[in-house]
This record gives C-alpha cells, structure tokens and sequence, in this order.
C-alpha cells in the first residue's frame, strides 16, 4: 500500500513546473508512513517476544484467558501506542498527517479512493481489530481520545481558509479521521466502522466531484477562479451538494447518523470534550458550505477563456457522482439508531459484534431521550450554519480574499497553523545539518585525515633518517664504534645491577 | 670440502679464460663448476669425500640441514647471478673473468663460513668471503663511485674484523679452546672476570656480525657501497654475503652460545627495531633502486634477527624460508633492473615496465608481493615462521615484527604502483634468455619455496 | 574441488584469451562456476559436512590445507559464485571487459574468495584472504579513475593492516594449544581469559576495517567513489560477505570468550554505523557515495545482527547478507548508468530520466524499492528479524536501528528523485541495454524469491548456524 501509494502520487513526475514537488510530496507520504511502519514493526516485535504469536485470533484468546502468557500492563500499553503510532501514519493523525494535504498533488482518482475512502482507514481498522488489546490499556485510547480531538480541530481550522478544492477536502479527512479516531477513543469501534463506510462515500463523491469540477474548468483548482458552476454544471452541482450535506451532518443523511453516535458517546464520556467536538462539527460545516457556495454560486470569477470552457463532464464521471450521491443519501440504514426504527436497527454494530470482543465492550445504547436532543442540537448546527453561509456568500456575495488581505486568523489558517514549517524546523533540518556536518567535518577532517596523516609523519620520519646518511666514512666509523660500545655497556650494566 | 676445492678450481680456470678472453666458454665453464660442486654439497653424506675434512673444523652434514640447504642456495644464486650478468658489450667482456672468479672465490669463503666448526674457520670463511667482495665492490669501471665506495667498504670491513679478532680472543680466554660447539660451557680459566670475557667476547663477535649484515649502528656503509657497486656485485652481496654471515650467526648463536641467551637479548632487541624503522623510514622517500635495495635490506636483515634471539626451540626453517626467498625476490628485482638496462638507477626507470611488458611485470609482481610477504608466496610463510617462533618467548618483538610488514608494505607499494603504472605507448623491452631463465628460477623459489617445508 | 579450481584455471586462461572474446569467455567462465556451485547447493543434504581436499602430513608451520563445505559456507560460495556472473554479465556493456588482464584478474579474485568461504584451515582462510586482495587492488588500480593513488594507497594499506591483526591472532591461537592451524583444532584451543579479548580483538580489527565498521570505514567512501563499476560490485557484494562470514566463522567460535567482552562496543558501533552511513547519505551529492554509505548503514545492522549470536539473529544475518549483495550490484549499476549518460556523478545536475529512458526508470525504481526492504523481499525478512534481534537485545539499541527504515527512505528515494523525476536536464538518454535489463530482473526475482519463498536458504545454513552457536556456549563440543 505505501508503495502504490507513493507511486500513485507522484504520477505526474516529469511535470515541467511541478514534477519535482509531485516526487517530493509522494516522498513525504512515504517517509511519514514509515515511521508509522516503525510503530507497527515494533508492536510486532513486542507481541511476538510476550505472545509468541501474531495471529489475532491468539492473542484475543491470550488475552482474555491469562493462560501462560504474562505480560505487564505496561507491555500492554507499548504495544497499543506503537499500534497507534502506526495508525497515525496511514490514517493521518497528529503527528503524523502532513502528507495528506500534499498528497493532493496526485490525481484526483487516486486522492478518491485511496486518501478518501480506503488506503486512510486502514489506521482505524488495525485498531478495531486489536480492539482486545486496547481495551486492556485505557491510558492507549485516552491518548488516542484527544489526540483524534485534536486532529479534528486543528485539520478543521486549517481547511476553513484553504483555497484549493482538492486542500479542503485533504483537511476535511483529516479532520473526520479524527472523528473516527475520537470513536476509537472511547471504545466505541463499531461507529468507527460505522462513520468510515459513511465517510467514504460522501468523501469520494466530493473529492470525484472536485475532479469533475476541475476537469470541467481546464485543470484551475482554485475556488477563488470559480463560482456559479452550477447552471453550468448541473449533475456535478447536485451531488456535490449532496456530498456537503451530509458531511456537514443534514439530517437523515448519512453522515448524520454515524457523526451522530460518536457524539452521543463523547458527551456520555465528557461533557467538556463534547463542547469541543462540536466546535469543530462547526467549524466542518463552515468550511463545507464556504467551499459549495464559492464554487457553485456566486458569479464567475475566473477568465473569460475558461468560462467558454466551462461543461458539464461526461457520463463516466457522472455516474458514479450519482451513485455515490444516493449511497450518501441513504447510507445511514446501514446503522439506524434505536428511536427510528426498533427493527432492523443497529445493523451494522450487530454485524460487526460477531467479530471476537467487539460484543463484550459494546454493551449499552445511551437512552432514547438523550439521543433525540443531540441529534437536534446536531441538526440546529447544521441548519444554522448552512442559512450563515448562505447569506454570506450567496446574499452577501462574499469571496475569499487574496492573500493580502488575510486577517491574522485566517491567515493562521491558511498557512495551515504553520505546520509544515514547524517540521521542516524540527525535523528535516536538524537532519539535514547532522548529515551535512557529518559529512563534512567529521568524515572529512577527522577520519580521511587521520589515516592520510599517518603516510605524511612517516614520509617526515623517512627524511630525519636520511640527514643521518650523510656520506661520511668518519660519521659512520663512530657510529659502529657507538653501538658496540653500547652493546657491551647494556650488558655490563644489567650483568652487574641486575643479578 | 671437496666442493670448495672444485669450485676453488673453477676459479682460476675462470681467471686463466678471463685473460683469454673468451666470455661465453667462461660463462660455461663456471656454470659446470657451480653445477658441479652443487652436486657434491647436495649428495654430500652419501659418498665417500676425496678429502677428509681438515681434521673435522668443517662439517657439512648430512643432507636435509641447515648448512647444506643454505649451501646450495648459495652456489645457486652465485651461478644465477653469473648467468643473468653476462652481457655481449664490448667493454664489460675484458673484466668478465675476473669478476666471474673473484665471485667463486667468495663464494668459496662463504661455504667455509658455513662448515666452521671452530673459529679459525670462521675467521677465515668471513675474509675470504669478504676480500673478494671489496674488489667486487670497485670493478665498475669508469666511475670514481665505485673506488669510493670500495675503499668506504674495506676500512669499515677491516675495523669490522678486527672486533672480531678481539671477540674471539676473549673468547678463547674465557674457555681456552677455539672449537665452536663447546664453548657455551666455558671452563674457568685463569683470566679475570671469567664470567665477563665471554659474553662481551661473544657481544663482539655479534657486533661484527652486524656490520656484515647490515644491521641497526652498523648499516650506513649499506647504501653507499651498494650504491656504488653494480648490479652483479650488488645482487652478490645481498644473497652470498648475506645467506652465509646468517647462517653462521644463527649456528653460532642458537647452537654454540646456546645458554647465553640474556647476554644479547635487550641490545639485540634494539637493534632489530632500530634496523627496521631506519630501513624503512628510510626506503619510503627513495628515488634510486639501489639504495632502496639497500635499506629494505636493511629493515629485512632487522626481521630476521629476531631468529637470533634466544629461543629454546629454535629452528632453522624460518630463517632459511625467510631468507632465500627475500635473496631470489631481490635478485628478480635487480634482473629486471638490468633488463630495463636504465643507464642511470632511478625508480623512474621502472615507471610503467610493468603494464607495458606482461611477462616483466609478471615477474615484478611476483618479487613485490613476496617481498611484502604476501601470502602465498614465499616470502609469508617465511615471516610466519620466524614470527610463530618469536611469539612464543618475546611478545612484544613479535608484534613489532607483524607491525613491520606494513611498513615494508609501505615501501613496496610505492614500488608497485610506479612499477604498475598505466601508461599509454607501449616501448617493449627486448628480453635476453639468459636474464629470463634467471628469473624464472627465482620465481619458483618464490611462489613455490615454502612447499618444501610442508613435506 | 571444482569449486576452487574452476575459476582459478579460468582465471590463467583468460590471461591468453584474445579482447576479441575477452567478454563472452568471462561471462562463460562465470556461468560454468555458478553451474557447479549452484549443482552442489541444490544436491546438498542439510546438516552434512563435505571434505574436498586435505593434506595428511603435518608439518612444521601446522599447515593442512583442508578444504570443505558445510551449509553456510556452501551458502556463501553459492552467493559468491552469483555475485561474479551477475557482476560480468553487467560488464559486459563496458570497456573492460574487454581486456584480457581484467578478465584474468577477475577469475583470480574469485578463486581466492571461493577457496577463502571452503577453507577449513585457519593459515589458509589467511591465505585466500590475502590472496583476494591483489587482484581486486589491481583491478581498481588499472581500470579505475586516474590520479587517485592515495586512495589505492589507502585502501591497500589500510586492509593490510587489519590481516595483520588477524595474522596476530592466528599465530597466537597456535600458540596456546596445537601447533595446528585446522580449524577442528583452532577450535579446541582453551585461551586464558586475559588473552581472550586480544585474540578477539585481531580479528575484529581485520573485520572491522573490511566490512566497514563505523570508525574504521574511510576508505570506504573514496575507494567505491574512483573505483571501475565492476569493481565497486566486487568490493561491496562479495568481499566485505569475506569479512562477516568471517566474523560467523572464524572470530567468535573460535574464543567464544571473548563475545562477552566484545558483544556490546561492536553492537553499538554497529548502530552507530547504520545512523551515521544513513544521515550523510542524505546530504551525499555524489551517487555512487551515496550508495557507498548506504551499504556502510545496512552493514552496520548485518553486524549487529551478528554479534548478538542466536540463532535468529544469524539467520536473519546471513539472509540480509544475501540481500545485500543483489541489491549492491543494482545499485551501483544503476549509479553507472546515470554516470555513463550524464557524465557526472554530481546529483544535482541529474533530472528527468524516467521520461527519456522509461525501462530504465522503472528499473532503477524496483531496486530502489527492494532496497528499502519492502516487504514481499527479502530485505524486508532479513530487517524484521535483525531489528527485532537488536530490539531484543537493547531496547534502545533497537529503536535506533529501526531508524534506518525511515532514513533508508530518505536518502533512496532521494536519490531515486532527483535523478530520475522532475523535467530532464539532459536531452538524449541512452535506455538500459539488455544485459543490464537481465541483471535486474535476476535480482529481483531472486529478492522476491527469498523473501516468499525464504525456507529453502533457512534450511541449509540452519545447522551450521545451531552447531556454530552450540560449539560458543559449550566450547568442549567439536562441531563441523
């Protein structure tokens, strides 16, 4: 997977303009999710030495039992947050999510499916199946609770003044993953599962959508050049919308039900933690609705050229747009919650708690009551934002501004909480100075010199010894006289000191 | 001892045909006689000798010995090096059948040398050895280096001697009899200080050991005389000079001063590490072959010392398997040396021969890797053997002696590399039969050498 | 016998061939080598030992010349015999191997390294170890880059001085027990304990200038840079395979003592190694010293692997030695292809190949790949069980080897980009030849063939590994 990966995202190597930075950012993507490998490679090393096995079905059954096996919970705790550190990798969490936005340097197809929908799960689905383990190690899915929650909040920020389509929805994953990883957190894995069949749907119709929208003007990826599309084109518009709506949570959607349970569970958890999702629930549908108004109303912005270019794509790419669209709609049976439909509901916890242990930790529903009010407070987020967007954008006609004349916190944003920098200062050039200075000064002051320095005192040894080769019979006469005189003197002295 | 006659004899023929004239029929003759004599050392305790052996002062025994090996390594290298040095010019052709004799004659001094059994002999194997080899050292003709160089080699040769002189006198003092083999257990005579006469008499005779081997205080006549000398002379000096002042040492040393050991001990140590360092400190910065000829010898003559040291179970086989194969990879060297036929002696006359001239350089190869102790040449299993016995009683000279190898390798490498030059153009160097059978002979000495120990 | 005396009779032949077929004799001569290592790996019963030749008589220097095989030695000769086709079939393209002293110089060095892995005679591990040396010093002195004589000097040197350590410890060895050099006998010698450390320390030092080992590998850097491609292959694939065979074979069974002492600083360094080779490489312009520290990092793992000396650290040791190897010759050929076609070695002025030469870059993109030991490969086999063998060991060892995955990323795909992406600074690119396509593929189907399939290489060097590992715990036991 992270060879394809890689590969796949540096498609467009010999571009002219940008071939480099396409290698580059498929680099990226492989260097991070190797150091997540790392994490993994080391939870294997670990399960192995205290399980003597890697096989899932024996270490649940190792688990559970005791049976021969002791491990500390400390081990316990190691294992999980390798495995989580792995999960991060793929599934790009803090610290390791980086590479998703630039893994948008891709081609749209590719950012679909894999960095959408099923490469970027992974993560989530390596610790549902290790759900055992975790389960024996809460410090491990506290760890993974806040960190999820503070992905999500940081990709959200970060996508609320991304200007690129492709970007926001780059930040968009980002921030669901965190989603999910928070359902992680609080041992809720069959929601997980839940919102990532979800997610991948709408996900993929956005970002198949996206590329129909690029495609359709010429390869212009920036939302500041749009606007209006939708008389021009209509498919595309429509199921885009559906798309935004329901990853902004619209009721009945998808989306709705699965982002739903995950905050029915967190605000059993913590009610504090709740007030934070729900910020950045918010904040998703901010952003959502800023990139659908921007592109789809409005008046257009870009050239004229481009205008007269501007159609709707073809029935390749329109119809899986549709196909998705009605999985996005109706995805949410997979799941119901309990106060809809008593039968037929929960299908998918039900499933899914066949598989070992799910079923013993997932054991309650919240209550019908307290359900219902989230999912109207849910609901009133969304609808509230998405009457704000409209008067701001589609009333109001307001466009994202240039550069300039970014205000401080937007700025922030837009630049991505300077996060990219941030690693290029603490990571990549203490390397790159480690290696530079290793290379220089060590390799090549002290150890060529060094051993060339040995050839050079002998070479000076080699000329004292020829100053003594002087030629003259009379030196050299006096030198044999010396040396017998001491040959018989270092005898006569040590016969007679030392005996 | 009839081998020394019959070479005795060759020479004078030689010297009689020298003043006829006739290169090639002395050329023969000597090689017949050397042949010859090489026969009788080799079957020497098979057959009844013409001549019982002046009354037991020299012995060679029987065959599979040091004395007789070494002999016959030396009547070999002699009759190579004639081989090798005959030359069509004109101008060498007139002096050709003296230095052919006077060669025998030296020779027939280091094979005394060899068979002393007591110190009279001894005494007169190194003059004869010597004398010879003053002349030698001049004969270059038309160059007042080689008189200097003669005349620096004959005083320093004489005060060499005259220590010796003195050392067996106080040797004789000390047990009263000449004989070699009893004197390590002195009889008291009626001297004073018994207990010091003989080990300084013994510490004088080492010393002019030495100067003869060229070793530590007593090795800066080495470059200059060798210099001087031509190459003939040169490749004389360093295989029968060398081969028989050794072997005699070592018999001396390890069979006759036997219990003696601490006596030389500390000062040998010494001198073997002075030896090595000034001889290869020395080498590294050469620009004549020569004189590096001369202090690589220098810092392998240091090497081989450490045969001398006391031992309990000394053996002979690392020196012999050290020493002739280092003698025939010299010897190469300065083959090739005369095939290039370089007017003067720089190394740079050997810049790219090796690359240019495959067979040359075969040869070249074979000489430089031996000398460096390259395994599986020769030259290893000689240091191996030498080292494996100095191990054993003296750690620390033993490992200075491993450590030397790569100082030689220094040295050598050097030589290897201006040898092996890659160099565009192709001068062919015409190649003389007599030269090539030369070094092919060595060559086996070397490759093949140690083979001999195994069985 | 045929092992060793193959390719040395080849190897005076080839001095007599004419240019004209210089190349086709090697790569025949090669070719019949590989039959007959490979006809003896594959008639091989595990767990036997095979005597090809001994000398009955003692003798004065304890010699016995006796040559034999067990798995892993047949293993290495098997691997050395590969290596050499491989290495001459990837030659084939170039200039030399043309030249009949090349060629000659080539067979010769893989006698000596055939006859080094069958040695059974510590005197004669010696010899072939030295014996190895010339040729391969000749080669890079003949056929390499001009006006680098210090480096030659260096190098020659510098692995001289380390045989003589191990000559040290040889003799030494003889000196405490049997004046024997056989290695039956070599292992039976009981050494004082105060000695042991030293013994140890000879060899060591011979190992650790030739493999490298962290503070003794500048020569490395230098020597692979001006060296003729083929010789960078030897140097890297097969000789330094020389120094940790001999670390397996000779160094540790031979006073298992002395590993208490030793285990720890050697790992350590190791480690030090894997960092250290990894983070220049990433700064490295020129390619081939960038592949040349590369090795130096992956090697500093083989060796820690191998100083912590069970039985899965050993194995997994030998497997990446393995890998290793394929992946040295790739590499380097790959880097001479980007020296060949933009006549420089210089990173920075390379761009762009994929699109002018595209078998090409997806070639030099699947070695990339397996060099980054991703799994399927088996590289990833043999960097799973060392990391974990290390981890094992020290846990903090072991979290710093494990960097080398993620700078291993760094500095190859780093290479692999800045030649092979962006828009071409160059505008014709001569696409790979077919002997070269051949050389890849054999390395990756031999790769991936380790990696799935890696039982049938486990179960032959599987005893020699146990007995070597038994004999170090209870030096009584004899082992074969």
């Amino acid at each position: 997977m992270g060879i394809c990966s890689f590969l796949l995202i540096g498609f467009h190597y010999s571009d002219a303009v940008k071939g480099i930075a396409n290698s580059l950012a498929a680099r990226k993507a492989f260097v991070m999710n190797r150091i997540g490998d790392v994490g993994l490679l080391f939870a294997c090393f670990m399960l192995l030495t205290t399980f003597h096995s890697l096989e899932f079905d024996q270490i649940a059954t190792a688990v559970d039992s005791h049976s021969g096996f002791t491990f500390s919970n400390l081990t316990l705790l190691g294992i999980t947050l390798c495995l989580f550190l792995a999960a991060t990798g793929k599934s790009a969490q803090i610290p390791l999510f980086t590479w998703l936005p630039d893994a948008m340097a891709g081609p749209t197809p590719v950012s679909a499916l894999i960095h959408a929908a099923t490469m970027v799960t992974a993560g989530i689905y390596m610790v549902t199946r290790s759900n055992f383990l975790f389960e024996l190690a809460p410090i491990a899915k506290d760890v993974m609770l806040y960190i999820g929650i503070a992905t999500s909040l940081a990709a959200a920020f970060m996508a609320l003044r991304q200007n690129d389509i492709k970007k926001v929805l780059a930040y968009s994953t980002v921030s669901q993953l965190g989603l999910m990883v928070v359902a992680l957190g609080l041992g809720a894995y069959t929601v997980a599962i839940f919102h990532v069949t979800t997610h991948a749907f709408f996900k993929a119709l956005l970002f198949l959508g996206s590329g129909s929208v690029i495609h359709g003007m010429h390869h212009e990826q920036d939302i500041r050049k749009m606007g209006g599309l939708r008389k021009a084109m209509p498919i595309t518009h429509a199921t885009f919308l559906m798309g935004t709506l329901a990853i902004t949570g619209f009721p009945l959607l998808s989306g709705f039900y699965s982002k739903d349970e995950i905050i029915g569970h967190l605000f059993e958890a913590n009610i504090g933690l709740y007030g934070v999702i729900m910020f950045s629930v918010l904040m998703t549908a901010v952003y959502m609705f800023r990139l659908y108004f921007l592109t789809f109303h409005g008046r257009f912005r870009g050239t004229e050229a481009q205008w007269s270019h501007v159609h709707e794509s073809p029935l390749n790419m329109t119809i899986p747009l549709v196909i998705l669209s009605v999985l996005s709609l109706v995805g949410g049976i997979l799941n119901l919650p309990g106060i809809f439909f008593h039968k037929g509901s929960h299908w998918l916890s039900t499933y899914l708690n066949k598989s070992y242990g799910l079923h013993k930790i997932h054991g309650h529903e919240a209550s019908p009551n307290l359900t219902l009010v989230l999912m109207i407070v849910a609901s009133l987020v969304c609808l509230g934002t998405l009457g704000w967007a409209y008067q701001q954008y589609v009333k109001k006609g307001s466009v994202a501004k240039d550069d300039q004349d970014l205000s401080g916190w937007e700025r922030l944003s837009a630049r991505k909480l300077f996060w990219d920098e941030f690693y290029h200062r603490i990571w990549v050039l203490p390397t790159q100075c480690v290696g530079t200075f290793l290379n220089q000064k060590l390799e090549k002051r002290v150890f060529l010199a060094g051993v060339f320095g040995v050839a050079q005192w002998s070479k000076k040894g080699g000329e004292i010894m020829g100053r003594l080769q002087n030629g003259k019979l009379s030196s050299y006469l006096m030198w044999m006289v010396f040396g017998l005189t001491m040959l018989v003197l270092v005898f006569i002295i040590k016969a007679t000191f030392w005996n | 001892m009839d081998a020394i006659l019959l070479l005795f004899l060759t020479g004078i023929l030689s010297l009689f045909l020298g003043m006829k004239n006739k290169p090639v029929l002395n050329l023969c003759l000597n090689l017949v006689g050397l042949l010859s004599a090489g026969l009788l050392m080799g079957f020497h305790g098979t057959y009844e000798p013409l001549l019982k052996s002046f009354s037991e002062t020299l012995v060679f025994e029987g065959e599979k010995t040091l004395v007789s090996h070494s002999a016959i390594a030396l009547i070999l290298f002699t009759a190579l090096i004639q081989l090798a040095s005959f030359s069509k010019e004109k101008n060498d052709q007139s002096t050709y059948g003296d230095l052919n004799a006077l060669m025998i004659f030296a020779l027939c001094g280091g094979l005394i040398l060899l068979g002393a059994t007591d110190y009279f002999m001894f005494f007169l194997g190194v003059e004869i050895l010597s004398i010879p080899v003053y002349v030698l050292v001049g004969s270059k003709k038309n160059t007042t280096f080689a008189a200097e160089g003669a005349l620096k080699y004959f005083f320093m040769g004489s005060l060499a001697t005259a220590i010796m002189l003195m050392g067996i006198a106080l040797t004789y003092g000390a047990v009263g009899h000449f004989n070699l083999d009893l004197t390590s257990s002195p009889k008291p005579a009626n001297a004073f200080y018994p207990e010091i006469l003989l080990p300084v008499g013994s510490l004088l005779i080492l010393g002019s050991v030495l100067f003869k081997l060229g070793g530590f205080p007593f090795h800066f006549w080495n470059p200059d005389i060798y210099q001087a000398s031509s190459k003939n002379v040169l490749g004389f000096m360093v295989s029968i000079v060398k081969i028989s002042v050794f072997v005699a040492a070592f018999k001396l040393f390890n069979t006759a001063f036997k219990n003696m050991g601490d006596t030389w001990n500390l000062a040998l140590s010494f001198v073997i590490i002075g030896s090595v360092l000034v001889g290869y400190l020395s080498a590294l910065n050469q620009t004549s072959l020569k004189r590096m000829v001369s202090f690589t010898g220098i810092s392998s003559t240091g090497f081989a010392l450490l045969t001398l040291l006391p031992n309990e179970n000394a053996s002979y086989n690392g020196l012999l398997i050290y020493l002739i194969p280092y003698v025939a990879a010299t010897l190469m060297l300065l083959f090739i040396s005369m095939s290039i036929d370089a007017k003067d002696d720089l190394l740079q006359s050997f810049e790219g021969v090796g690359y240019q001239n495959p067979i040359l350089g075969f040869f070249g190869l074979v000489a430089i890797l031996s000398l460096m102790g390259i395994p599986p040449l020769s030259g290893f299993f000689g240091k191996l053997l030498i080292l494996q016995d100095t191990f054993k009683a003296h750690h620390w000279l033993g490992l200075f002696g491993l450590l030397s190898s790569i100082f030689g390798a220094f040295v050598y490498l050097r030589l290897l590399l201006i040898f092996f030059k890659k160099s565009e153009g192709s001068s062919s160097i015409p190649l003389q039969s007599n030269i090539v059978f030369s070094l092919i002979v060595c060559t086996l000495i070397a490759m093949g050498g140690w083979i001999w120990v195994l069985f | 016998m045929e092992l060793v005396l193959l390719p040395l009779y080849f190897g005076l032949v080839a001095f007599i061939v004419s240019p004209k077929f210089g190349r086709y004799f090697i790569l025949t001569a090669s070719l019949t080598s590989l039959g007959a290592g490979l006809a003896r790996l594959f008639s091989y019963q595990p767990d036997t030992y095979q005597t090809l030749f001994s000398l009955s008589k003692t003798n004065a220097l304890g010699f016995s010349m006796e040559i034999g095989y067990d798995g892993l030695s047949l293993v290495m000769v098997g691997l050395s015999n590969l290596v050499f086709f491989l290495v001459a079939l990837a030659n084939l393209s170039k200039e030399e191997s043309r030249s009949s002293l090349f060629n000659g110089l080539f067979l010769l060095m893989q006698f000596g390294l055939n006859g080094l892995f069958l040695a059974q005679d510590g005197l004669l591990f010696y010899v072939f170890w030295e014996l190895a040396l010339i040729p391969i010093f000749l080669i890079l002195y003949w056929f390499g880059a001009n006006d680098t004589q210090k480096t030659w000097f260096k190098f020659f040197l510098y692995t001289l001085f380390g045989s003589l350590g191990m000559l040290f410890s040889l003799i030494a060895l003889t000196q405490f027990g049997f004046k024997s050099f056989a290695y039956e006998h070599l292992l039976k010698v009981v050494i004082p304990t105060q000695y042991a450390c030293w013994i140890m320390s000879g060899f060591l030092l011979a190992f650790a200038i030739k493999i490298p080992i962290f503070p003794f590998h500048s020569w490395q850097a230098n020597t692979y840079d001006a060296a003729p491609m083929a010789g960078t292959m030897l140097l890297s694939a097969i000789m330094l395979k020389m120094a940790l065979f001999g670390l397996i074979k000779w160094m540790i069974p031979l006073n298992p003592v002395g590993l208490s002492f030793w285990q720890l600083p050697v790992i350590i360094l190791g480690v030090v190694g894997i960092l250290y080779g990894a983070l220049i490489a990433t700064r490295e312009n020129n390619i081939k010293k960038v592949f040349a520290f590369a090795s130096l990092s992956h090697l500093g793992l083989i060796v820690a692997g191998i100083m912590i000396f069970t039985q899965e650290s050993l194995t997994a040791s030998v497997v990446q030695m393995v890998n290793h190897s394929l992946i040295a010759i790739g590499l380097f050929l790959a880097a001479n292809r980007l020296e060949v076609g933009f006549g420089s070695k210089e990173l920075s002025t390379m761009g762009g190949i994929a699109k002018l030469a595209p078998t090409f870059g997806v070639w030099f993109g699947i070695i990339t790949l397996i060099a980054l030991s991703v799994p399927l490969t088996a590289g990833f086999l043999g960097e799973f069980l060392l990391i974990k063998s290390v981890f094992q060991f020290n846990l903090w060892l072991g979290v710093l080897s494990s960097l080398t995955l993620v700078l291993g990323a760094v500095y190859m795909l780093r290479s692999y980009q800045m030649s092979m992406m962006g828009a071409p600074a160059i505008a014709t690119f001569e696409d790979l030849p077919v002997n070269e396509i051949l050389v890849y593929f054999i390395i990756t189907a031999l790769t991936l063939f380790i990696g799935l399939f890696p039982e049938f290489l486990i179960q032959i060097i599987k005893p020699s590994i146990e007995q070597i590992i038994l004999h170090t715990q209870n030096p009584a036991l004899t082992i074969r």
